[in-house]
């Protein structure tokens, strides 16, 4: 390899960085969708004559920095208001606290770690997860279908012990736990349908996962946090954090766990695979909660393309490495080092952008009508849909938004949305066939 | 003081923070933090400088691929000894592939979707014969496969073309060339017939050329261009034989033969090569030579589809009918066989002479030629037209090779435009409309 | 044990119940159901392992019939109300001879911050106490130092007649989610026994229940090899649950209807220390692997006793499969955890953590299943 190709590379993962975190900054936004913007443009253009290891090095930047600064619309731009909520996110009750930048802090030290999993901790794993993959493979049906049973059966009745019969008592634990399998019946069916027949343009066909996630998850939260009443109190810059290095080791390694799994299984995400990591850890408390959505997060996005470049492994797994699979297949060595070299960078720069982009936000945040912010998320996202999926897209959106404000108003887990994914997997994974049940086919 | 997490006034022996709860006392800095970014600074380097220095792969001979190099990434170095072919699907071609050899044992490459556009693209679809110089990811199957995903990784090294002219080749005998010699030709195209796996082409009426569908498939080669004058085609020699020797025959010398007739009375012998002198269809026999020497060979199966100058190879029991020594090729091994000197075609050509349809004036050999006339008579062949030409008082035969050469629905006496080359047919000449190429035939009205 | 634990614990047991069932009736019958099939019979060994927290936290909570119930909120804290009748409950107990139920609600203030108060039975001098807490924050428990009520509002003092046999910690903590409740009960030796969350670990964790749900694997699968599996992996995923419960202090009831009372755990672990939590799952998720391995046609990693001993699955599955899984559980399970063991353990010497005593162990163990984060 020529040193200026090295350097190229450099400058390649730089640009990525940069553009990552520009747009990860806007809430309700997700990378694949900037992802997946730019592989439209990189395959109309032809390629534009460039090699494409640079391009992949590019869309690892933008993903890496995306893992971090995600944190900052997450903490920042979220509604704390406690007429809505049951129970508050630790997130939300930092913001309140005062502390958003102490919390943006946590998640940014747990993403480090997780940077530092990836990097250095899965090769040294390389060969025993190529055995336990091979293992795993032929079984894959029925550990999705337990990732499934367990988040159906863990969802816990939130009632206060106060009823007047058991029938009452009931009806009270109950409402929850059923607005939560609804959730999950409702995401499950729109998947189903979203993966068997879809409405959107063909030439934009990838895309077609984007109408129903940006209104399960981002929309319905900006509606949430239009309706309800809230302000942001001025925030604390501090020095130092309150947390313990006990804390941090055990949210990073249940964080990075979850992650890993997540980005191995297929149709397991970072908030099913955390989630697990959580209990699996009997984690407590949350500092270590924080740290471990950050860590999760990062080993779940950057980790699935760490695994795809992984020599032995090449684990297609999650929308960029089949998106850079579409130009590019990873084989050598040599494309695994400057992988792995282009991750760690990013993982500083954005650690850095994060840390000093949240002092920044800390500032300037109370200043801002938050109504107003949300208000131009939702126009900007409504016309990026709009873009990629035409307006069928958006009738798509409009019906996931709908599904997405079933857990949020009444109290049930919002990860029971990500059923729009797990349950079409799963069901092609157990070879069983709705679709045409539906009438679809 | 002022609580460091949220920064309101608190009472100065405070352990926690009334308001959130924080602990003021047991923290961990935010710098701490910074120095646990560095061990990240050391690992980008340490990849980065792997990354550089890391040395290239190096070649694996193809007998010591196992199963254990499944998925592995390697380097193989070969000769090409199959054609490419290709798999092509209602959304073009997904796959090229060929096999190459180097020495110790076989592998095919193979090369999906859009890496196939990169390989025409930069010249580097190989032909039989060329060393290509490969590094991909190893594939073990039925057979070993390795695939291309960078077509950065492949290296075609062409071989240098001997340049032989079709009447050498015609006349060549089966131990003049080794298969696989790489040659150039000059020549026409006579004739395009279309197979499963590609093209047969005629050079000047006697020269097979093999097209592999690859080559169409991708237009590397583009027989309209081809067709449209005399051409300097690049590929490899192979001996063709319609019918294979087999054991129980001895492979003896003419002269060897009419020498010491006794000894061989009644063997199986089996002629490698000899001209036809004569051939008589009524008593179905022909007469051959080699080297002057003369003998005669019986064909119980008729001797009509040999012609004077032919060479042919012959099996047969070698007796004396009539008094005169003979060949019987009667049973079920025995044949007479032409065995040919085909040209497998590499993707390289060039036209070294332009030629344009002309209206009546040459005639001669190989040119192209514009006509108009009258079908007098015409016949349906298996794919295609014999049609006779009536013009300017001389009548022309018309060859069609394929029925979707004629533009119109051609009947006794409609008027015709014929786009055809010259060909030898027979002893006579005669128009031939070439499948593929810009030949066609049009019936006016 | 947290509901994960749980969950995989099941899980582990029914990949043991396919590799047995798989080689008693040959032909790889039950692994190709499996593998080719696609059949799911495996998460019902998972979602059995979960079922007996499930029915107890979903459903057993809420047939519970409470006597007296003690609802209060943060403008009117009345620590006396607590203690009398708690008091109240135990000398009715004793002179109705019959069982006296009382439910301590806790007090809600805002979406994330709650009021603390505890709760003393001072066995000694027949006292029950109860303190006003502070406020706390959310799941992690941390108080507003500034919340404290004074002294006087804070404390009060209640006596009662019988003699009160209380196997659990002295102090029980009042504070999130839904409060705890005590059942006292009538001994016949004229003293009071009090039980801490009554309707856990009752009927819903027993053997019986077990044999009671098993034949839902025949429900599902008919009399045929896949339903007899099913059957002994319902059974056993539930008794999984109810042996990784009894590793802990406060055991289940067996038998019902046959006994009544909770038979004592093996006091081996605590439940909710994450370390147990994370050692079970270490080694089931290892254990689920070596069986996915033991079953499927290609062994991706025989093990180098039964190599040595020259055992090969084709020719002796038993022997090649117990020889394996020992060298593997040697080799893989205990190292891992033996390391992690000790280190904690040097660790929480050097820096003087006190280990709780059983009693307070068990009144955790007790309020952190009430949370019902871990279910």
């Amino acid at each position: 390899m020529i040193l200026s190709y090295l350097l190229m590379c450099i400058l390649f993962v730089l640009l990525g960085t940069a553009i990552g975190s520009l747009l990860s900054m806007l809430p309700g936004l997700h990378v694949y969708n900037v992802i997946g913007f730019f592989l439209l443009f990189y395959f109309t253009m032809g390629g534009l004559g460039m090699d494409p290891m640079l391009m992949v090095l590019m869309l690892i930047g933008m993903l890496v920095s995306y893992a971090f600064v995600f944190t900052i619309p997450s903490i920042y731009f979220s509604a704390p208001d406690d007429s809505t909520m049951f129970v508050l996110m630790p997130s939300q009750r930092y913001l309140k606290e005062r502390k958003g930048h102490e919390a943006v802090v946590l998640i940014a030290t747990g993403a480090l770690i997780g940077v530092m999993a990836i990097t250095i901790f899965v090769p040294i794993f390389m060969n025993v997860l190529g055995v336990i993959w091979n293992i795993a493979l032929a079984n894959m049906h029925w550990i999705i279908g337990a990732v499934i049973a367990f988040m159906l059966l863990s969802e816990f009745p939130k009632d206060f012990g106060r009823h007047k019969n058991p029938l009452h008592g009931l009806k009270e634990g109950w409402k929850t736990i059923l607005a939560g399998y609804l959730t999950f019946f409702l995401a499950g069916l729109l998947g189903v349908i979203t993966f068997s027949k879809t409405l959107i343009p063909a030439g934009h066909a990838f895309q077609s996962l984007m109408a129903p996630l940006i209104g399960l998850f981002a929309t319905s939260s900006i509606i949430l946090n239009l309706i309800s009443k809230y302000e942001i109190p001025e925030q604390n810059i501090p020095k130092s954090i309150d947390a313990k290095p006990k804390d941090i080791v055990h949210g990073s390694v249940a964080g990075s766990i979850g992650g890993l799994f997540a980005a191995f299984i297929p149709a397991v995400t970072a908030g099913v695979g955390g989630y697990m990591s959580s209990h699996a850890f009997a984690q407590q408390g949350d500092k270590s909660f924080l740290v471990s959505m950050g860590a999760s997060r990062v080993v779940y996005y950057v980790g699935a393309i760490a695994l795809f470049f992984l020599p032995t492994l090449h684990l297609r797994r999650g929308a960029l490495a089949m998106g850079i699979n579409l130009f590019f297949t990873p084989e050598t060595v040599q494309q695994f080092y400057l992988v792995d070299a282009g991750i760690a960078l990013a993982g500083i720069i954005s650690f850095f952008i994060v840390i000093y982009a949240s002092k920044f936000l800390a500032k300037t945040i109370p200043k801002v009508n938050p109504k107003t912010l949300n208000i131009v998320v939702l126009g900007v996202l409504i016309v990026l849909v709009y873009i990629m999926t035409s307006w069928v897209g958006l009738l798509i959106m409009s019906v996931a938004t709908a599904i997405g404000l079933v857990p949020v108003l009444f109290n049930s887990r919002r990860s029971h949305c990500l059923a729009v994914i797990l349950v079409p997997i799963w069901l092609n994974m157990s070879g069983i066939t709705l679709a045409p049940l539906l009438g679809l086919w | 003081m002022k609580c460091p997490s949220c920064g309101l006034e608190i009472p100065d022996d405070s352990e926690i923070c009334p308001y959130c709860t924080a602990n003021v006392k047991k923290r961990v800095r935010i710098k701490s933090i910074y120095v646990l970014a560095l061990i990240l600074i050391i690992v980008s380097p340490t990849y980065a400088i792997l990354a550089y220095t890391s040395s290239d792969v190096q070649i694996t001979p193809i007998k010591d691929l196992t199963i254990d190099d499944n998925y592995n990434f390697i380097h193989v170095r070969g000769t090409v000894i199959k054609y490419p072919t290709v798999y092509d699907s209602n959304y073009g071609v997904t796959q090229l592939g060929f096999v190459i050899s180097d020495g110790t044992g076989e592998i095919s490459v193979k090369i999906y979707r859009d890496q196939i556009e990169r390989v025409v693209k930069e010249h580097k679809i190989p032909g039989i014969g060329d060393v290509v110089d490969v590094e991909g990811t190893f594939s073990y199957g039925s057979r070993k496969s390795v695939i291309v995903n960078n077509v950065e990784f492949l290296h075609v090294i062409k071989g240098s073309f001997e340049h032989i002219s079709v009447k050498m080749l015609n006349d060549a005998p089966p131990w003049a060339f080794k298969d696989g010699t790489l040659v150039s030709i000059e020549g026409n195209i006579t004739g395009v017939r279309e197979y499963s796996f590609g093209m047969i082409s005629t050079i000047d009426d006697s020269v097979d050329l093999v097209i592999p569908y690859a080559y169409t498939a991708l237009d590397v080669v583009n027989i309209k261009t081809l067709g449209s004058g005399v051409a300097e085609i690049c590929g490899s020699l192979k001996l063709y034989r319609s019918k294979q020797p087999t054991s129980g025959y001895l492979t003896v010398n003419l002269e060897d033969l009419i020498e010491n007739p006794e000894r061989y009375n009644g063997t199986n012998v089996h002629i490698l090569w000899a001209r036809i002198i004569s051939k008589n269809e009524i008593s179905r026999v022909i007469k051959v030579s080699e080297n002057n020497t003369n003998i005669t060979v019986y064909s119980k199966s008729g001797v009509n589809y040999y012609n004077v100058g032919d060479n042919v190879e012959i099996q047969g029991k070698f007796v004396r009918y009539n008094g005169t020594w003979e060949i019987k090729v009667t049973k079920k091994n025995d044949f007479i066989a032409e065995p040919k000197w085909e040209i497998i075609m590499h993707p390289q050509f060039s036209i070294i002479h332009k030629k344009d349809y002309r209206e009546g004036e040459n005639m001669s050999l190989y040119s192209l030629v514009k006509l108009r006339g009258i079908v007098a008579d015409y016949r349906v062949m298996n794919s295609g037209y014999l049609v006779t030409l009536w013009n300017d008082n001389r009548t022309y035969s018309v060859y069609v090779e394929s029925q979707k050469n004629v533009h119109g629905h051609i009947d006794y006496g409609k008027s015709v435009v014929v786009m055809g080359m010259i060909t030898k047919y027979k002893s006579g000449e005669e128009i031939k409309v070439r499948d593929f190429t810009e030949d066609y035939l049009e019936v006016v009205f | 044990m947290k509901g994960f634990a749980h969950f995989l614990a099941g899980l582990t047991t029914a990949t043991f119940v396919v590799v047995i069932a798989n080689a008693y009736y040959g032909h790889n019958l039950i692994a190709d159901a499996i593998v080719q099939n696609k059949a799911l019979i495996l998460i019902l060994g998972g979602i059995f392992g979960i079922l007996p927290d499930t029915i107890d936290f979903r459903f057993a909570k809420y047939l519970q019939r409470h006597d007296y119930e003690v609802d209060m909120d943060e403008w009117d804290l009345d620590p006396k109300k607590v203690v009398n009748t708690l008091a109240r409950a135990i000398n009715q107990a004793s002179e109705e001879n019959r069982e006296v139920n009382v439910m301590l609600h806790t007090v809600k203030i805002s979406s994330d911050q709650w009021r603390q108060y505890n709760v003393q039975f001072d066995t000694e001098n027949n006292k029950v106490i109860c303190d006003i807490g502070p406020i706390i924050s959310g799941f992690e428990k941390r108080p507003y130092i500034t919340t404290y009520l004074p002294k006087e509002k804070a404390h009060a003092e209640a006596s009662f007649k019988p003699k009160l046999n209380y196997g659990y910690d002295a102090v029980t903590h009042v504070d999130i989610l839904s409060g705890p409740d005590f059942s006292f009960f009538p001994e016949k030796d004229g003293s009071v026994r009090a039980d801490f969350i009554p309707w856990h670990r009752r009927w819903g964790h027993s053997i019986t229940m077990g044999i009671l749900l098993a034949p839902i694997g025949f429900m599902l699968y008919g009399f045929t090899p896949l339903g007899w599996t099913a059957f002994w992996i319902i059974m056993l995923g539930y008794w999984s649950h109810i042996l990784t419960d009894h590793f802990g202090l406060m055991g289940s009831n067996m038998f019902p209807p046959f006994t009544t009372r909770r038979v004592p755990g093996f006091k081996v672990t605590r439940s909710m220390s994450p370390l147990a939590n994370i050692f079970t799952n270490y080694s089931n998720i290892l254990l689920i692997i070596f069986n996915m391995n033991a079953w499927s046609k290609v062994h991706y990693f025989e093990m180098p006793w039964a190599t040595m001993l020259g055992l090969s699955a084709k020719v002796n599955y038993a022997e090649w499969y117990i020889v394996s899984l020992l060298n593997y559980i040697i080799y893989y399970i205990l190292p891992p955890i033996l390391v992690a063991y000790f280190a904690v353990v040097y660790y929480e010497k050097k820096k003087g953590y006190r280990e709780l005593t059983d009693k307070e162990a068990m009144t955790k163990e007790q309020l952190e299943e009430l949370g019902g984060v871990n279910v």
